[in-house]
């Protein structure tokens, strides 16, 4: 193998520890939990197909139809369960009951690999089959399911692990699979904040101003936040730095904490400022999971790789 | 160690896919002139992004095993949306009001509804991607909007979708007591019995 391939390789599999995955595994299940508990009061009604001709998951599943047939939607669990003859409520309700159990198996850490694997596809059928009304935290939840259900399950905190004494075997995989997350979040952020720094209005703080003045984002009073305007540019340019700046600045020791944190407040602060509770929170799950559990600057340590 | 092998290939398969779709979204915003990009960039953009645009596999037939893989894929790993929210600029706020024309003559208004907060946020997100742009998917998702409106009143005859944009004031202004204003964007008329839609522009 080539010095480059094995500096390649030495960087995708580090030895790591399943601290990580433990958090990815317990932050998506409260996830999924929320998700279930935020659509139980409209469940039938979204995912019915006795209601309008025109009913989002209709709409949505038409659409999916054009693009793949291989995109997993609701239909496709709905349809096998019909020939036993139950009704589509009782079968949507089945569906969401199976849905809260996996977020709950995996919060608690019991049959984790199943748990995983069945939180994924129900979440993204669910989702895909409303997919007109998706919205940013749907993404970034099926991107997390996605890495955790392909990731060494179960890790050494899991109940399950503890019950069974299962031993925690390949650290390198567990590391891959931490690269993987960690690169994806730069390529995130990178893109996040170049489209942010491309636009007139982030650098004179007005698309701050836009954004938590405009319905349904409006959760302060407009007065508060106009009294210090003078702050907003400053707010506008420090989200641009801080996304553009992740891929490099996340990386360093010395660099990483400040940056973790910042893009920590960030997203706290876009929860409660903008009522977006669930998309701040799966976005510091994802950046606790990828860099705030372990060391992962070994590679660019000092220039060099460090062994 | 070949395991390993293939697994760096199918990351580097995955990553190039999520490079892709944030690429070209990047190049799409600048070709349509909505960012600061001079415009010989903004010209240059354009012409990327026609050859972006042809190596797509959308571009290849919708049976085609290629496109229904690869685009399997990048739904199945959530990577299909770009990552640009709230940019280059925030969009304008559109409001959607439906004018009900009841049996017994008199009118009334609704705006679509929302049960819980989660539900708002998805709303508004579905209003701001679907609603701004004239088009098919508009009057889609304009005509799903009013069914639901249609069912929680069956007595209507006619229901009127109209479509404004909000503006608001900027801080300075606000803060002199200016107020929001709503500047009127599309209509549209329909009745569902025969699933007729007539449709009115400024």
């Amino acid at each position: 193998m080539t010095t480059c391939g094995k500096r390649a390789a030495f960087f995708l599999f580090p030895k790591k520890s399943d601290g990580w995955l433990a958090l990815l595994r317990v932050g998506l299940g409260v996830e999924v939990v929320l998700y279930c508990l935020s659509e139980r009061s409209g469940w039938i009604d979204t995912f019915s197909s006795n209601s309008s001709a025109l009913s989002a998951r209709r709409v949505s599943e038409a659409l999916l139809s054009l693009e793949s047939a291989l995109i997993p939607r609701v239909c496709w669990l709905l349809k096998p369960a019909a020939h036993l003859g139950l009704r589509e409520s009782t079968l949507l309700w089945m569906l969401w009951s199976v849905l809260l159990l996996s977020g709950l198996l995996l919060t608690l850490g019991l049959f984790c690999r199943p748990a995983a694997v069945t939180a994924w596809l129900l979440h993204l059928a669910c989702v895909k089959s409303t997919d007109v009304f998706a919205y940013g935290m749907d993404n970034f939840v099926s991107i997390g399911l996605f890495y955790l259900m392909l990731s060494p399950l179960p890790d050494s905190y899991s109940v399950e692990s503890r019950i069974w004494k299962i031993r925690f075997r390949d650290v390198r995989m567990v590391g891959f699979f931490q690269r993987a997350l960690q690169l994806h979040l730069c390529i995130i952020y990178f893109f996040s904040g170049l489209a942010k720094c491309l636009g007139t209005d982030w650098w004179n703080g007005l698309n701050i101003w836009a954004a938590v003045t405009r319905p349904p984002f409006n959760v302060f009073d407009p007065m508060l936040i106009a009294k210090w305007r003078f702050l907003l540019p400053a707010v506008g340019i420090t989200i641009c730095l801080i996304e553009i700046g992740y891929p490099i600045f996340i990386w360093p020791r010395r660099t990483r904490s400040i940056w973790l944190t910042s893009v920590l407040a960030m997203h706290s602060a876009i929860g409660i400022a903008m009522g977006m509770y669930l998309f701040g929170l799966i976005m510091i799950i994802l950046n606790l999971a990828a860099f705030g559990s372990t060391n992962p600057s070994v590679f660019y340590q000092n220039g060099h790789v460090k062994r | 160690m070949r395991s390993r092998q293939l697994w760096i290939a199918a990351l580097a398969m995955h990553l190039l896919l999520v490079l892709a779709v944030s690429c070209w979204d990047i190049v799409d915003l600048a070709a349509r002139g909505r960012t600061l990009v001079p415009a010989p960039i903004a010209s240059g953009a354009r012409d990327f992004a026609h050859i972006m645009e042809s190596m797509s596999p959308r571009q290849l037939h919708r049976s085609n095993l290629v496109r229904q893989t690869v685009i399997g894929y990048v739904h199945a790993a959530g990577i299909e949306s770009p990552y640009s929210y709230f940019a280059p600029n925030v969009p304008p706020t559109l409001q959607v009001v439906f004018e009900i024309q009841h049996r017994d003559h008199h009118v009334s208004h609704k705006v679509p509804s929302a049960r819980s907060a989660t539900d708002q946020l998805r709303l508004s997100a579905l209003i701001d991607r679907s609603v701004g742009e004239q088009g098919l998917w508009r009057e889609v998702v304009l005509q799903m909007l009013g069914s639901s409106i249609w069912e929680d009143n069956p007595d209507a005859v006619e229901i009127r979708a109209i479509v404004a944009s909000r503006t608001f004031p900027g801080p300075s202004e606000f803060l002199q007591g200016a107020q929001e204003s709503y500047d009127f964007v599309c209509s549209y008329n329909f009745k569902f019995d025969t699933a007729q839609f007539e449709n009115g522009h400024p």
